[in-house]
C-alpha cells in the first residue's frame, strides 16, 4: 500500500484524521449544500487527501462488500460476541477455575435458538448470562428460578399474570392469586400451573417440563399439520413435548431441579448426558471422548466451580481431563494404569 | 546457549533466503516451543510459526542481532496467538449464529469462508477501539442505523456518536493505510 511515504507520515495522520472526520460528517446527515461544498475543497487540496478518503471508502467496503443484508446482520451479533468471549477470556488464561464469568451472547444453549430470538433474549424482563443462576420473586410471591443463558418476561395484569419463556429453563414455585389465573408460556406450548412447583427448559427440538407438587396443564399450541393437545401433568410425573405433541408422561426427575441450588445431581447419569448438562452452565467447550461417553456417575457435583466438579468426575471414574486451549477442554480415557 | 558469541555478531535480513534461512535455522525452534507453550498446543504453533517466517519473507526486516531477533520473534508471536484467538472466536460465533438459523439457507462453504474472513478482518480493525466506540461503528456500519438511534441505544448523545464514528473510522483507516500492523 502506501509504504513508499512521500509526504511524511505525519502529514499522511493528519488527513487519514481529517478524512475520518468528514466520514462521521457525511454518516451523519445529508451535507448541506455548503458542507458539501468545503468538503470538495478539502479533497481537492492535496494528494494526501485524496489518498486518505480511499482508505476511509476502503474501509467502508469492508463492512459490505461480502455481506448482504442478512449477513451484515448476523455479522454484527458475531462480532459482538468475540469481543465478549475475548473479554472474558482475559481473566481466564490465569487458570480455568474461572471458566464461567463474564456475560457472553453466545452460550452453547444458544445453538438451536432461532435468530429473532437473540432480540428477545437482550430484551426479556429478566435474562441471565451462562453461568449464572438468578432467584426472582414475583409481586404475587411465585418465585422463579432462571438458569444458565435462559431469560423470561413478566407480563401482569389485573387480569391474568402471564410469564413468557423467552431461552433456557425456569424453575417456578407458584404463589397464590385466585383472582389472576397464571401462565407460563413457552415456545410451543402454554401452561397452566395449579399451586405447584415445576420446571421447564427449552430444548433443540421440544420442551421438558417436570412438575415436583401439584399439578401443571399443557396445551400445545398445535401447527398447520398437529392439532393443538391438552394434558394434566401431575406432581411426580414429568413431559417432553412440541407443536408435534406430548409425549408419554415418566416419573420425574428430582434432580432435575437442583440446579436451582447450584447443584448438578447425577443419578446413573451418562458422563455424556452429565457433561452435556454441565456445558449449559459454562463457556467454553466441553467435550467427552466417545470413548468414555457411557460411563456412568453418581454424586452431587458444584454447577459453579468447573475445576472442582471435573477433578470429582477425574477421580471417580477412568478418565483424565485434558485442557486443550484455555476455553476448550476435554474429558478422555485415562492412560492404563502402570502396573 | 552455547552459540552465544557467535550469535552476537549476527545480523538478519528476512527478505533474502539465504538470512531468512539463517534466521529460521537459529531461531525456528525456539519460537515454536514459545507458541506452543502460549497455545496449548503442538500441532497451531508450528503452523503459526510457520506463519511468522512467511510474513518475515513478505515484509522484510533488518533484525540487527540474534536477541533482537528473538526479541522481536517474541513479539511477534504474541500477535499470532492474538489473531489466532481472535480467529477461533469469529470462526466460533459464526458456527453458532449459523446453527442458530438452521432452517435458512445456508452460504456455501467458499462464501463462507469469505465471510469468516470479512468478519476477521473487521474484527481486527475493532480490536483495540472502547466497546461503545466499536458499537457504535458496528451499529451504523452494518446495521445502517441513524445516529439518532444509536445515540439513545447507547444512552449518549448524538454528538458524541459523531465523535465515535470518527475516532473509529481513523483507527480502521490507519489498520487499512498499512500505519498500524497486528504488531
Amino acid at each position: 500500500m502506501a509504504s513508499a511515504a512521500r509526504p511524511d507520515d505525519a502529514t499522511k495522520r493528519r488527513a487519514l484524521a481529517e478524512a475520518a472526520e468528514w466520514f462521521a460528517e457525511w454518516q451523519a446527515d445529508e451535507l448541506s449544500p455548503a458542507q458539501r461544498e468545503r468538503w470538495q475543497a478539502w479533497l481537492e487540496a492535496s494528494d494526501t487527501h485524496h489518498w486518505a478518503w480511499q482508505q476511509v471508502e476502503g474501509v467502508s467496503r469492508r463492512f459490505t462488500a461480502n455481506l448482504d443484508e442478512s449477513e451484515r446482520q448476523t455479522a454484527g451479533s458475531v462480532i459482538r460476541s468475540a469481543r465478549q468471549q475475548r473479554r472474558g477470556r482475559w481473566h481466564l488464561l490465569s487458570g480455568f477455575s474461572s471458566l464461567a464469568i463474564a456475560a457472553v451472547l453466545a452460550g452453547l444453549s444458544w445453538q438451536w435458538t432461532p435468530l429473532p430470538q437473540w432480540v428477545a433474549y437482550w430484551s426479556a424482563d429478566y435474562r441471565t448470562a451462562t453461568g449464572d443462576i438468578t432467584r426472582i420473586e414475583l409481586e404475587d410471591g411465585t418465585q422463579v428460578w432462571l438458569s444458565s443463558a435462559s431469560a423470561l418476561d413478566v407480563d401482569y395484569d389485573h387480569q391474568r399474570r402471564r410469564l413468557q419463556l423467552v431461552a433456557g429453563e425456569v424453575l417456578v414455585v407458584t404463589g397464590d392469586d385466585p383472582e389472576r389465573p397464571l401462565y407460563v408460556d413457552t415456545r410451543s406450548a402454554r401452561l397452566t400451573p395449579l399451586g405447584t412447583r415445576f420446571s421447564v427448559r427449552q430444548r433443540q427440538a421440544d420442551e421438558l417440563l417436570a412438575v415436583f407438587d401439584g399439578a401443571v396443564a399443557i396445551h400445545t399450541h398445535g401447527d398447520a399439520d398437529h392439532a393443538s393437545q391438552r394434558q394434566v401433568v401431575d406432581a411426580g410425573q414429568q413431559a417432553s413435548y412440541s407443536a408435534n405433541g406430548i409425549s408419554e408422561l415418566t416419573s420425574a426427575d428430582g434432580s432435575r431441579a437442583a440446579w436451582a441450588n447450584g447443584v448438578l445431581l447425577a443419578e446413573s447419569m451418562s458422563l455424556a448426558t452429565f457433561v452435556s448438562e454441565l456445558s449449559q452452565h459454562h463457556h467454553g467447550r466441553l467435550e467427552v471422548d466417545p470413548a468414555v461417553a457411557n460411563l456412568t456417575l453418581l454424586g452431587a457435583f458444584p454447577l459453579n466451580d468447573l475445576e472442582r466438579t471435573l477433578h470429582m468426575v477425574e477421580t471417580t471414574l477412568p478418565v483424565r481431563v485434558r485442557q486443550v486451549m484455555p476455553w476448550w477442554i476435554k474429558i478422555e480415557a485415562a492412560e492404563p494404569a502402570v502396573q | 546457549m552455547g552459540n552465544d558469541r557467535l550469535a552476537e555478531t549476527t545480523a538478519y535480513y528476512t527478505g533474502c533466503r539465504d538470512s531468512l534461512g539463517q534466521l529460521y535455522y537459529h531461531h525456528q525452534p525456539w519460537l515454536q516451543q514459545l507458541l506452543s507453550r502460549r497455545l496449548g498446543c503442538g500441532e497451531s504453533a508450528a503452523d503459526l510459526a510457520q506463519d511468522a517466517f512467511v510474513r518475515l519473507l513478505q515484509t522484510p526486516r533488518h533484525l540487527d542481532s540474534f536477541d533482537g531477533a528473538r526479541a522481536y520473534l517474541s513479539r511477534m508471536a504474541k500477535g499470532l496467538c492474538v489473531d489466532y484467538w481472535r480467529r477461533l472466536d469469529i470462526e466460533r460465533a459464526w458456527q453458532e449464529a449459523l446453527a442458530a438459523r438452521a432452517e435458512v439457507h445456508l452460504p456455501s462453504a467458499e462464501h463462507q469462508q469469505i465471510i469468516i474472513e470479512t468478519l476477521c478482518e473487521i474484527d481486527h480493525m475493532l480490536a483495540r477501539l472502547p466497546e461503545k466506540v466499536a458499537t457504535a461503528f458496528l451499529a451504523s456500519q452494518l446495521h445502517g442505523k441513524p445516529y439518532r438511534q444509536i445515540a439513545e441505544e447507547l444512552g449518549v448523545s448524538e454528538r458524541m456518536v459523531k465523535k465515535y464514528m470518527a475516532q473509529a473510522m481513523l483507527q480502521c483507516a490507519l489498520i487499512e493505510a498499512g500505519f498500524e500492523a497486528s504488531l
